[in-house]
């Protein structure tokens, strides 16, 4: 009997995914669980498992093709040259109904036509299907859960790569670092050619997103300049004695949701008829990747420590590099910070990331002459931090006292220790 | 050349058999020295005999019983020459079985005592006085350990005999008087008191079995004090004087009060040595520790390279499935493998008197001295279906988990079969499974072994029938 496979749904929101990869052959047995192709959606791509065993009969949506979900995608027979041509005619139908129809995707459905992402487990435990499936002993998991480490960010150790305790301890303390920047010279660089770069998933959505956001939004900006010394002075403390390292980045983080928490009106998105303030201080993190970017969130950032922060942020830099961030990982922010101060840009304004109610743009701190409290000019170190907010849920007088806060707080790095 | 083997193994037990094996399905080219039966202590004189005398004990004592379970038999004795004789026979089986893999497998087995030479050099002298020197690549000790032996107690095979002896005794001691209760001890006063005689059991220290969890020791004396085993713990042996009529033993326990005995045998089973002299180890600069065991690294590598040592002879715990795993580990470097190194928090004991004792991991009072975080998780058999039906409600299942995370510290059963059901608490150690996953996994009903899974649930005051 054929088996039909049909486009995954991998995360509550996607709509349809780009084929990227068969990583199977067209006559290749396949068990529950090999792995049969990767996916791109509009987030990451995710491998997708089969959930049924047989020959890959027929390969219907060809690499790099655009399907829907629940659209026919691949045939599955129990023996090798089993004819399945009216299976696939009534699969392709019943495909094309299935589409047509628009069913609601909670609504239960026939098991062939399951999602690969099942939602037996309790919510708190729900992973996506690539998390699921590293191998991770069951105290692995616990713990780096305690931790805020994701454990698929974890190099295993144990038997076939499986991670066990000591991989996560072992990344407790000694987290991998990530790469920085680099400039390719003349004699290194590609001849220039004029082509025409198809979209990818990941790049769609964020046309779609941040024109929805420009078109949309009443956007207003309010800038301030930050004395970076107290930063500068409390990272080298940190460097100095226990050998933490801490960035720059993961200080705005617990400074922004410090902020945040006592002036919950920024934290908060307009819904045309009211304003949801939310009650969790969840910070999106934007980070560059290859052909795009994304924005994982620190989770209650607010409940957070510095340290938690920096290897939770860590953590999930390495995750969004590698591709492998779960849906629940980058989606529903409540506010975002975007950082270009690395490149040493000195200001700039980020477009907020709807339905967010604003978004910090953060410079490099840089030299400067300033008049000091006995009026003689001195030398300091000065960042300019950016608020962008929609009007429509943040005023003026708001954004700017949102700002001296967390100016306050980055002059005063002592009171983000608690 | 003849005499050149990638590996030299010496000494055939659990170790030293294994280790062969593993290296001639490596690819190599295997030699085996054995001074005396294939299979060591443990297939000849060990684990494999006493379950054979054991098992005649229980059987004895299940017919014994027989009329509770509305069985009738006329009187029933034992047979000690055929109960010794059946003992002999099965260790004399698995000695030949042995044989057969070394043949399956290629090993070359050298008869003879070996001596370390020199780094690669091994001379083997024949029971007939030959020698012969043998070059190796690799050397692998493997030579066990034998009972300590104490000046008082002059071993002598009638009046002060070892477990060795015992499991080749003619005739059965009216009077038996055992010094240790550890394993060998604990067991030898099962079986002998199971066959009518009258045992007295004398420990040192304050608890049966000083190595299991402290009440787990306890359930067990109980058990042996009403199976009408006299068990003596915080007591010595002040004095024994051989006469005519026996030996008069002398017991004084921590309060100082004393008990005299007279028996007609007496078993010590106090201490092992290792089997680390006359084997040139000095000469070839493997180091030993203070009480003789080589010191090994974590691929069971001694002081000299390419000279190993497994099994009892390096030292830790004395035991047969802990030497194998070692000559995994030692095998795999010599072949160059990953190491997987033995990991002696995870090596399970047992002890096969009735009722059973099985254990892995932490006591609870080691949890304790290392001021662990934990929670505990019991459950009685007399709580279990199963158990009730087969007549076996005496003993638990203790189950220790770290309070944080849930991840599995120690197991102790006491009870029938314990043995047998330790090996899926040994399984979620290795794994790293917490209380949720052994209380999460459904278990057959009705089995013993669902007991194991309402220890799980009862540390967090889970279990639905306590």
């Amino acid at each position: 009997m054929p088996t039909s496979v049909l486009m995954p749904s991998l995360s509550p929101t996607m709509e349809e995914g780009v084929l990227a990869k068969w990583l199977v052959k067209e006559g290749d047995f396949v068990k529950q669980g090999t792995l049969l192709c990767s996916v791109e959606t509009d987030k990451t791509t995710v491998d997708y498992e089969s959930m049924d065993e047989g020959f890959l009969r027929k390969i219907v949506l060809p690499e790099k093709t655009q399907a829907k979900v629940n659209q026919l995608i691949a045939v599955l027979t129990e023996t090798k040259d089993e004819d399945i041509g009216e299976f696939l005619q009534k699969a392709q139908e019943k495909s094309q109904k299935l589409l047509t129809a628009k069913i609601a995707p909670v609504a239960p459905v026939p098991s062939a036509l399951a999602p690969p992402i099942l939602s037996t487990r309790s919510p708190e435990d729900r992973r996506s299907g690539e998390e699921r499936r590293l191998k991770a002993s069951p105290l692995a998991r616990k713990v780096a859960v305690e931790a805020g480490i994701p454990i698929g960010a974890v190099q295993g150790s144990g038997p076939s790569g499986r991670v066990i305790r000591r991989d996560v301890e072992a990344f407790k303390t000694n987290p991998p670092a990530t790469e920085g920047p680099g400039v390719a010279f003349g004699a290194q660089l590609p001849p220039a050619v004029t082509q025409d770069i198809p979209l990818s998933m990941m790049r769609r959505t964020i046309a779609r997103r941040l024109l929805e956001s420009t078109q949309s939004i009443p956007v207003f900006a309010v800038t301030l300049k930050v004395d970076a010394e107290p930063l500068n002075e409390l990272r080298s403390q940190l460097k100095r004695g226990p050998g933490y390292k801490v960035s720059v980045n993961d200080i705005i983080v617990k400074a922004s949701a410090f902020a945040l928490r006592r002036h919950p009106a920024v934290n908060s998105s307009f819904h045309g008829e009211f304003i949801r303030q939310h009650g969790n201080v969840d910070v999106g993190v934007a980070v560059s990747l290859d052909g795009g970017l994304i924005t994982p969130i620190v989770k209650h950032a607010d409940q957070k420590s510095l340290w938690n922060i920096s290897e939770e942020v860590k953590a999930l830099v390495a995750k969004a590099r590698a591709g492998k961030l779960a849906p629940d990982e980058y989606q529903g922010g409540t506010f975002t910070v975007s950082n270009l101060g690395m490149y040493g840009v000195d200001e700039f304004t980020a477009i907020i990331n709807p339905p967010q109610a604003a978004i910090l743009s953060v410079g490099g701190a840089q030299p400067e002459i300033a008049l000091d409290a006995q009026g003689i000019p001195r030398q300091k170190s000065v960042m300019k931090i950016t608020l962008n907010a929609d009007h429509r849920a943040i005023d003026g007088a708001l954004a700017a006292q949102f700002l001296s806060t967390l100016k306050s707080a980055l002059e005063n790095p002592a009171w983000l220790l608690f | 050349m003849e005499n050149t083997f990638d590996i030299l193994v010496i000494g055939s037990g659990p170790g030293g058999y294994v280790a062969a094996i593993k290296g001639a399905q490596g690819g190599k080219k295997v030699a085996l020295v054995e001074k005396s039966e294939l299979g060591g202590i443990c297939l000849n004189w060990g684990c494999i005999p006493t379950k054979a005398l054991l098992k005649s004990a229980e059987l004895l004592d299940d017919l014994k019983h027989a009329a509770q379970f509305g069985i009738q038999t006329g009187a029933v004795s034992a047979d000690f020459a055929k109960i010794m004789n059946r003992s002999r026979d099965v260790a004399r089986q698995n000695s030949n079985g042995v044989q057969f893999l070394m043949k399956k497998h290629k090993v070359e087995v050298l008869k003879g005592q070996a001596k370390i030479l020199a780094k690669g050099l091994v001379e083997i002298t024949t029971p007939e006085g030959g020698k012969q020197t043998v070059k190796a690549g690799a050397v692998i000790v493997a030579t066990g350990a034998s009972p300590r032996q104490f000046p008082q107690y002059p071993i002598d095979g009638k009046t002060f005999v070892t477990y060795r002896q015992t499991l080749a005794l003619e005739a059965q001691p009216k009077k038996l008087l055992i010094i240790g209760a550890g394993a060998i001890g604990v067991e030898f006063a099962y079986f002998f008191n199971a066959l009518g005689t009258e045992v007295h059991l004398v420990e040192m220290l304050p608890q049966l079995l000083p190595i299991e969890d402290e009440e787990i020791a306890k359930g067990l004396l109980a058990s042996f004090k009403k199976q009408g085993i006299h068990c003596y713990v915080g007591t010595q042996v002040a004095e024994t004087k051989a006469g005519k009529s026996g030996v008069a033993a002398r017991l004084v326990d921590a309060q100082k009060q004393e008990t005299k005995i007279t028996v007609d045998q007496v078993l010590v089973a106090v201490g092992m040595v290792p089997n680390s002299k006359d084997l040139g180890l000095e000469a070839a600069g493997v180091k030993t520790d203070e009480r003789s065991f080589i010191q090994v690294n974590g691929h069971q590598e001694t002081s000299v390279q390419g000279v190993y040592a497994i099994g009892d002879v390096a030292g830790r715990q004395l035991l047969a499935h802990k030497a194998s795993a070692e000559a995994e580990a030692a095998v795999a470097h010599i072949l160059g493998l990953a190491v997987q190194g033995v990991d002696y928090g995870q090596i399970p004991g047992c002890t096969y008197c009735q009722p059973q004792v099985a254990s892995i991991g932490f006591t609870e009072k080691a949890c304790r001295e290392k001021k662990l975080d934990f929670k505990i998780g019991r459950f009685p058999f007399s709580a279990s279906g199963k158990a009730r039906a087969i007549g076996h409600t005496e003993g638990l299942v203790k189950l220790i988990f770290g309070a944080k995370y849930g991840e599995l510290l120690g197991a102790h059963i006491l009870g029938c079969d314990a043995t047998e059901l330790l090996a899926e608490l040994g399984l979620a150690m290795k794994l790293e499974a917490t209380y949720e996953e052994v209380m999460g996994t459904v278990h057959a009903h009705p089995t013993l072994s669902e007991s194991v899974m309402e220890a799980a649930a009862d540390s967090h005051g889970l279990s639905p029938h306590i």
